[in-house]
C-alpha cells in the first residue's frame, strides 16, 4: 500500500525512527519509555523491511505464475493457429406453412489471429447408421430469405473476426402457405480463409471449416406421430450361453419428421424373468434410419447420458428366451414393435466336448493301430 | 530487549498480513449483482456461489455449483420421460463446438528425388453436445506446379494399393507421391503406426470427402496429429508444388 501511495517503506520507517529518537516532546512525556519506542522503531524498520522483502518475493512469484499461465496459453494458441467455435452445434427448427422464423448461429474466433469467415449452407444426407452428416456440395432449401433481395446462390458476405470477437449469423426462414410438408437437413459451414502469403517452397495451405447443423421441418401438424419400425433387428435365433448377447438394431423412421427413438429392449425367459435395457434417445431423421444403442446405466442425472451397446448377460443363460423392442409413443405408452424367440445353448462347451472327443478318439485309434 | 521479541514478531506478521490484504484487495475481481423487479415479476440475479466449475483428472470429470438457488436435476433420463437440469453446471451441456488447426501452412521444402519430405500439424476438437462429431478432409487437387499442369500424383504407398479409404505402409523413398498419416484421438483404425499413409480425397476428381476423425460421444480436447509426406520421382519437373487441404468439422445430429 505504501508503494501504491508513492512512499518508499525503508525511508518511511527510517524517518519514523529518527523522529522518535529526536523527539523531545515524546522524551518529556514518556521518559525512558521513549528509548524503548526508539528500539521498537529500529527493530520495526528491520522487521518491516524483511516483511516487505517477503511480500515482494510473493509478488514476484505471483507475477511469474501469471506469466507462466500466459505462456502456456500462448503455447496452446500459437500465432499460426486458427480456431473457432460455433453455437449451437445442432438445431431443430419447425415452421408452419405460411409463417416465418429466424435462426441465429454464433461464431467466435478463439485464435490469436484475425479470421476471414465465409458462411455457406449445404444439404446433408445420412449414412443410415451413425448420425454423421454426409455433406453435399449444394443446397436445395428454397425458403431462406434475404432482406436485401439477394439470392442464396449469391452467397453470404465474408465476415472478419478479430481474436476473441464474436459474430452472429441470423437466417430468416419464410415458408409459403402452399409449401410441401417436408424435413430439410442442412449444415451451415463457416470456412476460415487461409491468408498465408509469401510461401517459397512446395507446400500445402490448410483451410478449416466448422459446421452447425440445422434441421428444418415444414409441417402443419401440431402433434407429430412417432412411426418407427425395425429394419434390422440383429437378433439371432440361436446364441451361445457362454457369451453375452449383444445387439445392434437399426430403426427406421417411416414419418417425414425427425423423431426420438425412445423405448426399451427386453429379454424374458420361460420363468417370466425380464431384463430391460432403455434405448438411448437418438434422433432419427425423417424417412431415415439409425443404429440404436442402449442408455448407459452408469449415467448420472447431472451429466450427459452416454451410449452403450445393447447387451444382455442373464445368469444361467440357457433355454428359450423372448427378445422384444418397445417404442414409447409421444403419449408415454410403450408399444411393442418387434418380438423374436431365441434359444441359448452352450455351443462353446459343445465345441470343446466335440474337439476333446475327436482327440480322444484319434488317440484311441492310434493306440489300437500300434497294438495291431 | 528480550521482552520485545514477541512484539517484533507480531509486528512483522501484522505488516505482512496488512500488505497481503491490500494485495488481495487490489487483485480481487469486480462482482456485480442486481435484482430486477416490478409488481408483476422478479428476476433474481447474482446469488453468491461458493464454488462452481469443471473439475477433472485422468479418471473423472465433474461439474458443480455450490450456493445456487433452485439448482438440481428434475426427472431422470430415460425413465420418467423428461429431464430438467437447473444450475450453472448444466450450461456445459450446451457448450459450443470448437475446432483448432495448429497452423495453416505445411512447408514441404525442396523436393529431391529419392527423399521424402514431411511436415505436420495438430487438429483439436471439443464437442460437448451428446452426439459427437466428424472431421472430414479433402485436397483441392494433387500437388501441382504453380502455373503449370505438372503434378505429383497422390501416393499409392509401397504396395501400390493404399487408397483414400485404406492406409498402407509408405517408407520406400523411391516411391513418389503425396499423402498423410494421422495419429491421436478418434482417428481411423487403419493408421496402425506412423509408417501408414493414405492419399487425400481429390476434390478436383469429384472424390467424396474422407473421415479423418470421428466420435459418437461427447468430445473434449480431442487432439490428432496429421503428418504430410511428399516425394518426387525422376520424371517430375523441378519447381515448387502446391495444393490446398480443407478440414471440415461437423457435429453429429
Amino acid at each position: 500500500m505504501l508503494l501504491y501511495l508513492g512512499i518508499k517503506p525503508m525511508s518511511f520507517f527510517a524517518q519514523l525512527a529518527r523522529i522518535l529518537r529526536r523527539s523531545r516532546l515524546l522524551r518529556a512525556s514518556f521518559g525512558v519509555g521513549v528509548r524503548r519506542l526508539s528500539c521498537i522503531a529500529q527493530l520495526a524498520q528491520a522487521s518491516v523491511v524483511r516483511g516487505a522483502v517477503i511480500v515482494c518475493g510473493v509478488l514476484v512469484l505471483v507475477s511469474c505464475a501469471r506469466a507462466a499461465t500466459a505462456a502456456r496459453a500462448q503455447t496452446t494458441f500459437s500465432p499460426e493457429a486458427i480456431g473457432f467455435t460455433v453455437t449451437p452445434p445442432t438445431s431443430y427448427i419447425r415452421v408452419k406453412p405460411g409463417s416465418q422464423t429466424t435462426h441465429t448461429i454464433t461464431l467466435e474466433n478463439i485464435s490469436r489471429r484475425t479470421l476471414l469467415i465465409q458462411p455457406r449452407i449445404v444439404d446433408f444426407s445420412t449414412d443410415g447408421r451413425s448420425g454423421a452428416p454426409i455433406l453435399q456440395n449444394f443446397t436445395t432449401f428454397p425458403y431462406l430469405q434475404f432482406q436485401d433481395g439477394r439470392t442464396l446462390e449469391a452467397g453470404f458476405d465474408k465476415v472478419e473476426l478479430r481474436p476473441e470477437q464474436k459474430a452472429q449469423l441470423t437466417l430468416l426462414i419464410g415458408v409459403p402457405p402452399t409449401a410441401e410438408e417436408k424435413e430439410w437437413p442442412l449444415t451451415v459451414l463457416f470456412f476460415a480463409e487461409n491468408t498465408t502469403v509469401g510461401v517459397p517452397d512446395s507446400n500445402a495451405l490448410l483451410q478449416g471449416s466448422l459446421g452447425s447443423n440445422m434441421i428444418v421441418l415444414v409441417s402443419t401438424e401440431s402433434e407429430l406421430s412417432r412411426r418407427l419400425s425395425i429394419i434390422d433387428a440383429d437378433v439371432p435365433h440361436f446364441t451361445d450361453s457362454m457369451r453375452p448377447l449383444t445387439l445392434q438394431p437399426i430403426f427406421k423412421n417411416k414419418h417425414y419428421a425427425a423423431t426420438v427413438a425412445s423405448g426399451s429392449a427386453s429379454l424374458s425367459d420361460w420363468r417370466g424373468t425380464t431384463i430391460t435395457r432403455e434405448l438411448y434417445p437418438d434422433v432419427i431423421l425423417g424417412y431415415s434410419s439409425r443404429e440404436i444403442q442402449a442408455l448407459s446405466t452408469s449415467a448420472q442425472p447431472d451429466s450427459l447420458p452416454d451410449r452403450t451397446p445393447i447387451t444382455f448377460k442373464p445368469p444361467l443363460f440357457f433355454g428359450f428366451y423372448t427378445l422384444s423392442y418397445a417404442i414409447t409413443t409421444p403419449d408415454g405408452i410403450p408399444q411393442e414393435v418387434f418380438t423374436q424367440q431365441i434359444i441359448a445353448l452352450p455351443f462353446m462347451a459343445f465345441a470343446v466336448i466335440v474337439v476333446m472327443g475327436i482327440i480322444g478318439a484319434s488317440y484311441w485309434y492310434l493306440q489300437r493301430r500300434n497294438q495291431t | 530487549m528480550r521482552f520485545l521479541f514477541p512484539s517484533v514478531r507480531l509486528l512483522r506478521a501484522m505488516s505482512v498480513a496488512c500488505l497481503l490484504f491490500c494485495l488481495a484487495l487490489v487483485y480481487s475481481p469486480k462482482i456485480l449483482a442486481e435484482r430486477m423487479e416490478s409488481p408483476s415479476y422478479v428476476i433474481q440475479f447474482g446469488n453468491f456461489n461458493m464454488t462452481s466449475g469443471e473439475k477433472s483428472s485422468a479418471s473423472y470429470n465433474v461439474t458443480d455449483t455450490v450456493g445456487q438457488t433452485g439448482a438440481g436435476p428434475y426427472g431422470q433420463y430415460g425413465s420418467s420421460g423428461y429431464f430438467v437440469g437447473s444450475g450453472f453446471q448444466y450450461i456445459y451441456q450446451f457448450s459450443a463446438f470448437s475446432f483448432i488447426l495448429s497452423k495453416t501452412h505445411i512447408d514441404l521444402g525442396e523436393l529431391v528425388v529419392g527423399q521424402h519430405n514431411t511436415d505436420f500439424h495438430t487438429i483439436s476438437i471439443t464437442s460437448s453436445g451428446a452426439n459427437g462429431y466428424v472431421v472430414y478432409a479433402y485436397e483441392e487437387h494433387p500437388l501441382r506446379l504453380l502455373n503449370a499442369a505438372n503434378t505429383i500424383p497422390n501416393t499409392t504407398c509401397d504396395s501400390g494399393t493404399c487408397t483414400n479409404a485404406s492406409a498402407g505402409i509408405w517408407t520406400d523413398t523411391n516411391v513418389r507421391g503425396f499423402g498423410f498419416n494421422i495419429s491421436g484421438d478418434d482417428v481411423p483404425g487403419d493408421f496402425l503406426n506412423t509408417t501408414y499413409f493414405r492419399p487425400f480425397a481429390d476434390r478436383a476428381s469429384a472424390e467424396p470427402m474422407q473421415v479423418v476423425m470421428s466420435s459418437n460421444t461427447p468430445a473434449r480436447d480431442r487432439v490428432a496429429t496429421v503428418t504430410y509426406k511428399a516425394g518426387v520421382g525422376g520424371t517430375e519437373a523441378a519447381g515448387n508444388y502446391s495444393t490446398g487441404v480443407v478440414y471440415v468439422a461437423v457435429p453429429r445430429y
